[in-house]
């Protein structure tokens, strides 16, 4: 899953991903509660509010060894892409991958 | 007191010395590198100058009849293999395997790693084919293009193995980059070097410059072939494809990224589309 402490472009949110973070408009409403699970038309509701980017929730805790493994290497080898966006998107990206394609 | 490193600074004359006393690449590679630029290629002609060598046709034989391509029938001719996977494919299977028949003899001493260094290039030969329609290039230059990027480093191995090791200390003391341990030990980096290999080879310009630039953010404007294997070596770095230990994702050019601009769909389908044509090409190369 993508790291939840950077925030994720809506167009990179993977499947089954839920909100971090309750997101207020600049009225302050509430546009989404902490905890929605970002359905396609919950990003389409944040797209039309002009919410850019959102945090997202860490993944449950898995007894999956192997999955922890692979996330692991990723921050291994994404160790130096701190401050550089493209990195971290696909860092992302390769996140949701390493956890759901088939050996 | 003096920087212990700078007798290790490669000036252009002493790198243009040393890539004249390489022996040349062999007339099969060239002639398929070329005839990509060229639309009237026969495939007669190709299939007939690849099937002058023998070790090449055996090792495309066996790709084609791999597992990989699942074919119904055995493909048991170069004309065979054109008529059943296509020009295109049969090209850059050949490429590849004379490439590193011809380059892989010279590096195996040493500290460099001669199998990272080809499962890297074979990776992102395979990413660069999978977003040339990002970058309105050629499948089949952007996968040429991933396969030799790294050529440099072939060259500081074979032609300065005491200045390869001395960059290799100092990326394992800084964690770095190679090309940035490159420019900092050698005041060059393997991607210039490639460029005066390729050049002196007689490269296709655009591939030369692909390999020339690709660490080069002055020179990745977003629609290059360079900037296309800038992010192809990105993700396969990140795809940890070569091996290594200590691998680290460079950073990748904002401009870069944002001009391929893959949706979340596309970035899975690139990566299980890499992922599964490696295993196959790496088998064909021995470097599994």
């Amino acid at each position: 899953m993508p790291d939840p402490q950077s925030p994720c472009p809506l167009d990179l949110i993977p499947p089954d991903a839920r909100l971090a973070a309750t997101v207020n408009g600049a009225d302050g409403r509430i546009i989404l509660a902490a905890g929605t699970p970002l359905t396609p038309e919950a990003i389409d509701q944040l797209r039309r509010s002009g919410i850019a980017t959102v945090s997202l929730e860490a993944p449950a805790a898995s007894a999956d060894q192997p999955e922890s493994a692979a996330l692991a290497r990723l921050r291994q080898l994404f160790r130096k892409s701190a401050g550089n966006p493209p990195a971290l998107d696909l860092q992302r990206q390769l996140a949701a991958y390493r956890l759901t394609a088939k050996p | 007191m003096s920087d212990p490193t700078s007798h290790l600074l490669l000036d252009p004359e002493t790198i243009a010395r040393s890539i004249g006393r390489l022996p040349s690449l062999p007339a099969i590679v060239l002639d398929l590198l070329q005839s990509m630029e060229d639309d009237s290629v026969s495939s007669e002609l190709l299939a007939a100058k690849i099937s002058g060598d023998q070790a090449l046709v055996a090792r495309l034989l066996r790709l084609a009849n791999s597992s990989f391509y699942g074919l119904q029938r055995k493909v048991v001719s170069i004309p065979d293999a054109m008529f059943v996977l296509g020009l295109s494919s049969v090209r850059n299977l050949a490429l590849t395997a004379a490439l590193s028949d011809t380059l892989g003899q010279r590096s195996k001493e040493g500290a460099f790693d001669f199998t990272a260094y080809w499962r890297h290039s074979v990776g992102v030969a395979l990413c660069a084919r999978a977003l040339a329609t990002k970058f309105r290039c050629s499948r089949e230059n952007a996968f040429a293009a991933g396969l030799i990027h790294d050529i440099g480093q072939l060259v500081l191995s074979t032609c300065f193995p005491q200045h390869m090791a001395a960059v290799s200390d100092y990326q394992k003391r800084f964690d770095c980059q190679t090309n940035e341990a490159e420019w900092a030990v050698l005041g060059t980096d393997h991607g210039r070097l490639g460029e005066a290999l390729t050049m002196s080879w007689g490269f296709p310009p655009a591939l030369s410059d692909a390999v020339g630039g690709h660490h080069d953010p002055e020179r990745l404007d977003a629609s290059s072939l360079a900037s296309l294997v800038h992010l192809a070596d990105a993700i396969t770095h990140a795809l940890d494809l070569a091996g290594r230990e200590a691998e680290l994702v460079p950073r990748i050019y904002p401009p870069c990224w944002n001009a391929a601009g893959l949706s979340w769909a596309e970035s899975q389908a690139i990566f299980s589309e890499v992922e599964q044509g490696f295993n196959a090409l790496c088998d064909m190369l021995s470097l599994t």
